[in-house]
């Protein structure tokens, strides 16, 4: 540390630590800043297009049901780099309103995402998680949930029935879809 | 504030005296270039772990994934192609760097007494380093490093003694598997990093201990600290080759991606570049003495390195004394180096392997393209047995080209398939059938005669019509009023000879059916048996293949077959995977 002491070792040393700042900065951005664009890839990628309608199930099964049918929803998907042409998207509940016309909700909890079944006793819809409780048109009953299940369009095609499935954001009050 | 901090950090970890003990350190002979080389390769191993931890964010390593994971990080997410890369350019240079190191340790005698084991932890290091980098270049499961592993695997297998356990152990079997692929993936990014960070510290501390070797000129510089000026030089010299390996990716476009692996498709192996010298002598060595090369010379070539501190014991700074196992170093070097430019230099120079490389790489960019559609949940190996231009091509290729022209390859013992089905194709084939690119070399008796008599407007609408003939869903609405002209111009014709839709060839002469003629079925049907009434019919010369190929090949070959309608055209439609 001899030359520390001149005054020009000093400028030396000052101007070594300042280049040697920049040489790990100019080294670590060349990785960094593509490598934080990289993990980032998820957040600035979005993808929403419009959702189609994907056949449930024969629409002759409403009519003899007592109660709110579950339906899996099966589609194409892709994932990361695959593409399947069968792949369970989720569960829908659809039920016969007064009028006749089929009504689907979405079987996924706003609360947190858990799948809500059907309790045959009491008649309602019941989240086996933290035991929110909505009544057939999918409004609370009581529980944590924010807002009732989400109402899902719904057609008969073709004498199939036929759902828009789509998912939304739990948690909140309004009805938000994801992606 | 800042002196708060450090105060507050120098109380309780003691932060300054840390600091101090890194970059206090007296050098001996003071600041060099000469000793950049060990930082320089730290630092690179912590620049691998980055964007090595970034690549395994998506990497999958299953036989079905590993492909298109990579293909994923290449094509698709953010500066994946950049990253992927770096990675393997900051390997590659790490090699080098090492060779430059090893070669300058036995430059200055520094694995001379007391500094062996320094030397061994270095050489053990050297040897995980590559380990890494094979291990690292098996991970894509393409083609290229498919087969350079399966050379690797057999090679181990002959070993004498333990060659079959040592292979067991890799592939996780007997063979090469899903376990081999889980294994490597595991040895890469876990045991052999975790390996590399003990060996590192340990070596650190052994340097620590010793100092640096005198230079070999004996002089002796005054000694000064490691901050700045030796630090100053390990980053610049590690940040101006991270810059230029930079350049060269962005120039390059990164790391190559192959085809994705298959066990049973033909492919001209080579090993990465430093093992070429290995894969020349082996192939400069007649085949009984393969073991020489596979396991005798690296055995030896290591061993030499690990007993050069009992080899040469000569004094200190004695550059004179040691210039023999310099120039002995210095003479494997180059050897090396000259023994990677032969290999690739003849490579280059080999046509036959040229042209397999090139149909390596034309199957490698059809791979893309399909991925690019996203990726079926079997696998890329499936995506590309279900494409009719890479199956069907594949089956066209041995089967049909013994009597077939197709892109300057077969034989001309019947039609070309050179724009098979095209209107170029039909109209050629209207005004002249024995014409040898039509049906001058079959058999026909001339039954079929040219048909330029029509004149230029009717041989246009029956053209339309026949090419029509073979439409399928998906391809573009066509000229009502033209086709029905060609259908009129049809029913005047042809309907003699041919049969189309249940009803003609009233002369009994047997013409090919012409129903959905240059469609996928029609050509189905024709590949599995050309005697049927609803394909060429009984003039056929051609033999059936539904006793020789799948129904699933037949379709593909078709599907292949049909596409050359559009030939040139891109990707048509319809010549997607069914």
């Amino acid at each position: 540390m001899s030359d520390s002491d001149t005054r020009d070792g000093v400028g030396r040393r000052s101007f070594a630590t300042v280049a040697l700042g920049a040489l790990a900065t100019v080294g670590g951005a060349l990785l960094a800043v593509p490598g934080v664009a990289h993990v980032f890839d998820p957040i600035l990628r979005h993808t929403s297009r419009e959702k189609p309608w994907r056949k449930v199930a024969d629409a002759r099964v409403l009519a003899a049901a007592e109660h709110p049918v579950a339906l899996p929803v099966i589609g194409a998907q892709a994932d990361a780099w695959t593409k399947s042409d069968a792949e369970t998207l989720g569960t829908v509940w659809v039920r016969k309103n007064g009028r006749g016309e089929p009504e689907c909700l979405t079987a996924e909890c706003p609360h947190l995402g858990c799948r809500i079944g059907y309790d045959e006793e009491k008649k309602n819809f019941v989240c086996p998680c933290h035991e929110s409780a909505f009544d057939l048109e999918g409004k609370v009953l009581y529980g944590p949930s924010p807002r009732g299940m989400d109402p899902l369009e719904v057609r008969v095609n073709d004498g199939k029935l036929e759902v828009k499935f789509v998912r939304f954001q739990t948690q909140i009050k309004d009805k938000v879809e994801v992606g | 504030m800042k002196d708060k901090v450090r105060g507050f950090l120098d109380e309780r970890v003691r932060f300054s005296t840390l600091l101090a003990r890194a970059f206090d350190e007296q050098l001996e002979g003071g600041a060099s270039w000469a000793h950049v080389f060990g930082a320089t390769l730290g630092l690179f191993f912590v620049a691998e772990a980055l964007t090595g931890v970034l690549l395994a964010l998506t990497y999958a390593p299953t036989l079905e994934d590993a492909w298109s994971s990579v293909y994923f990080i290449q094509h698709r997410l953010a500066w994946g192609w950049f990253l992927r890369g770096m990675h393997a350019a900051i390997a590659n240079a790490m090699l080098v760097v090492i060779a430059a190191h090893l070669l300058q340790v036995v430059v200055y005698g520094a694995y001379r007494r007391p500094r062996e084991v320094t030397w061994w932890v270095g050489i053990v290091l050297a040897a995980l380093v590559v380990l890494l980098v094979i291990s690292g270049y098996r991970l894509p499961w393409d083609q290229r490093t498919y087969w350079a592993l399966k050379v690797e695997v057999n090679i181990t297998q002959s070993m004498p003694v333990v060659g079959d356990a040592m292979s067991r152990l890799i592939l996780g079997g007997a063979d090469i598997g899903q376990q081999t692929l889980t294994r490597i993936y595991a040895a890469h990014v876990i045991l052999l990093p975790a390996a590399v960070v003990a060996l590192l510290g340990i070596k650190r501390l052994l340097v620590r201990l010793h100092g640096r070797t005198p230079l070999p000129s004996g002089r002796a510089p005054s000694p000064s600290a490691y901050f700045p000026h030796q630090l100053l030089r390990n980053f610049a010299f590690a940040t101006a080759l991270l810059g230029a390996l930079a350049a060269w990716v962005v120039v390059t476009g990164g790391e190559a991606l192959d085809a994705p692996a298959e066990p049973d498709r033909f492919y001209p192996a080579r090993p990465e570049w430093f093992l070429l010298p290995l894969y020349k002598l082996r192939m400069l060595l007649p085949p009984e003495l393969e073991v020489v090369v596979t396991a005798l010379l690296p055995a030896v070539a290591l061993g030499g390195l690990v007993m050069l501190p009992f080899v040469d014991r000569t004094a200190a700074g004695s550059l004179r004394a040691r210039l023999p196992v310099i120039a002995v170093a210095v003479a494997a070097l180059l050897g090396n180096v000259g023994l990677v430019v032969w290999t690739q230099r003849a490579d280059a120079a080999d046509r036959k392997l040229q042209k397999d490389l090139k149909e390596a790489d034309r199957r490698a960019e059809r791979a893309k393209h399909l991925a690019s559609r996203g990726v079926p949940p079997d696998g890329p190996v499936a995506m590309m047995n279900r494409d009719p231009l890479t199956r069907g091509r594949d089956v066209y290729r041995q089967y049909c080209t013994s009597c077939h022209v197709l892109g300057g390859e077969g034989k001309r013992k019947s039609p070309d398939h050179d724009g098979f089905g095209s209107r170029a194709w039909i109209l050629g084939a209207l005004k002249t059938p024995k014409h040898e690119k039509y049906f001058g070399k079959v058999k026909h008796e001339e039954k079929m005669p040219s048909q330029s008599k029509l004149g230029e407007p009717a041989l246009a609408a029956v053209t339309e019509f026949l090419y029509a003939l073979g439409n399928e869903r998906g391809d573009g609405p066509m000229d009502a009023a033209k086709l029905e002209a060609g259908r009129e111009v049809f029913e005047r014709k042809c309907v003699d000879c041919h049969v189309y839709e249940g009803e003609g060839d009233d002369l009994g002469v047997g013409g090919p059916n012409l129903t959905a003629w240059g469609s996928r079925t029609w050509i189905f049907r024709q590949v599995q048996n050309p005697g049927s009434p609803d394909a060429y019919g009984e003039l056929h010369k051609m033999p059936r293949f539904d006793d020789q190929l799948s129904e699933h090949d037949v379709w593909m070959v078709a599907g292949f077959l049909r596409a050359q309608r559009y030939a040139g055209a891109g990707d048509a439609p319809g010549t997607g995977a069914r």
